[in-house]
């Protein structure tokens, strides 16, 4: 049963669209927040995959 | 350290307060949609897979939370002193134009009078003293819409205000904008481009003092490529009477509300009319006050001109849709009030600084003191001088549309109404 990983996987996605965009947010601090939201949905993506392999 | 404020002009630093909204509110349902996913019927289908997941939710629930946190932060870390405080206000604003029955709890007598009271508040903010001044004033021209039930949501605040004041005080014959007639062309004193931005401030400075209402064009040319520079003065009749100057107080009411309307605008597009500026030339627009709001109006592109540059001293722009294309410099007091007109602030973005100075103002002298050209004068002398490297970047823009080309032509274009 691969629901919940596939709701995980659309969620994180839709996570990566508050990323800033460029051209109305930039400098260190936007940066910085970009990669936060990085780092979560990467970790969001191995817990899909956890889900996917788990029994 | 000239004690200027700036913020804006440095393209590695350019924030958006909608950006930092929209990143927030997706950070916000993403957690929702997190948090609906550990439902007690869903841990009976599928309990295994709901329960590591359950697991893992509390850590990224608070690592999400942490991040709309940055993006509340940065917004306001973003913004200058003045702009925050302006910022926190602007809450009561939205609340009454997203829930209109919150009308209901102002008396009605206080609805019917708002206008008098709006406008009595703004003169008030004359006797508060620094920055306050300015943040109160555009707080009351933002909130003012909503009181009245003009407008139900945030917007332009500024033109639905002016409108409103407008209609409200036309039957008394007050604050019509009537129409502006040529009565005279003169050559202008001007035999060389400005070398500074303070050499552009003392040359508007100039236009507004004279004795009839005046429109400077001056023409530069390069080859066959052409610069004009437009200089538009202040409001300079601060009476509700209409008078024979168009850019009295009725024009800079009608500007905010409809400038197609606004008889100091119909003079500033004749000027450039007979000067013959056409979409292809170059144009750098210099305004002060009231003739900086025509200057950006002409600047936002709708009008057929190519301008290549927008220089104000207290006016109110942050209402105006300027392109991203174009180095803005928006010269203002932070106890002028008049900037704050426009009922929002001036974006932090690459091409448009904003430059603050506080006028020193004596015990019981008006605020409007620090509304003076001259004190503006003295500001734009200490703008050529900072090191900011926005302030740098915008001034070396201004500066730069000048180079190479030659002064051929300066012409004084005066109106009455």
């Amino acid at each position: 049963m691969h629901v919940l990983s596939i709701t995980i996987q659309e969620i994180a996605n839709q996570l990566l669209g508050a990323k800033p965009d460029p051209t109305l947010w930039r400098g260190d601090a936007a940066r910085a927040y970009a990669a936060s939201i990085d780092a979560i949905v990467h970790d969001m993506l191995l817990l899909g995959q956890q889900l996917r392999v788990t029994p | 350290m000239t004690g200027l404020i700036a913020w804006g002009g440095d393209p590695r630093i350019v924030a958006t307060r909608s950006e930092i909204d929209r990143g927030s509110a997706l950070i916000g349902l993403a957690q929702s949609r997190l948090l609906s996913e550990v439902q007690p019927f869903d841990f009976l289908v599928d309990p295994v897979h709901r329960v590591v997941f359950a697991m893992h939710l509390p850590v990224l629930l608070f690592r999400l939370e942490q991040l709309r946190w940055a993006c509340g932060a940065a917004a306001d870390a973003y913004l200058s002193t003045e702009a925050r405080v302006a910022q926190r206000v602007h809450w009561l604003t939205r609340l009454v134009a997203q829930h209109p029955w919150l009308d209901k709890l102002v008396p009605a007598f206080a609805v019917e009078k708002a206008g008098a009271i709006v406008a009595g508040a703004i003169v008030a903010t004359q006797f508060v003293s620094g920055d306050t001044s300015k943040m109160l004033a555009r707080e009351f021209v933002d909130v003012y819409p909503a009181l009245t039930g003009v407008q139900r949501s945030v917007g332009d605040t500024a033109k639905a205000g002016a409108r409103e004041i407008q209609g409200q005080l036309k039957p008394f014959g007050l604050l019509d904008p009537g129409k502006s007639r040529l009565i005279s062309e003169l050559q202008g004193e001007s035999v060389t481009a400005p070398a500074s931005i303070g050499g552009i401030a003392a040359r508007l400075q100039s236009v507004h003092e004279q004795n009839e209402a005046t429109v400077l064009v001056e023409k530069y040319k390069q080859g066959r490529h052409r610069l004009f520079v437009v200089y538009v003065p202040g409001t300079r009749d601060k009476t509700l009477l209409p008078s024979s100057d168009p850019f009295d107080l009725s024009d800079a009411v009608a500007l905010l509300a409809n400038p197609d309307q606004a008889a100091s605008q119909r003079a500033v597009l004749d000027a450039m009319h007979r000067a013959g500026i056409n979409s292809t030339d170059q144009l750098l627009m210099v305004g002060y006050s009231q003739g900086g709001t025509i200057a950006g109006d002409i600047a936002q592109g709708h009008l057929g001109y190519k301008v290549s540059g927008l220089v104000t001293f207290g006016a109110p722009i942050a209402q105006l849709d300027l392109p991203h294309s174009i180095p803005v410099m928006a010269v203002e007091h932070s106890n002028d009030i008049v900037p704050a007109l426009s009922g929002k602030v001036n974006p932090l973005t690459s091409n448009w600084l904003t430059v603050e100075r506080e006028v020193p103002t004596t015990f019981g002298e008006l605020n409007l003191h620090a509304h003076r050209m001259s004190e503006y004068v003295s500001t734009a002398a200490q703008v050529d001088l900072d090191g900011n490297a926005g302030v740098q970047r915008i001034r070396e823009h201004v500066m730069k549309l000048f180079d190479n080309y030659k002064l051929v032509g300066s012409t004084n274009y005066q109106y009455e109404r």
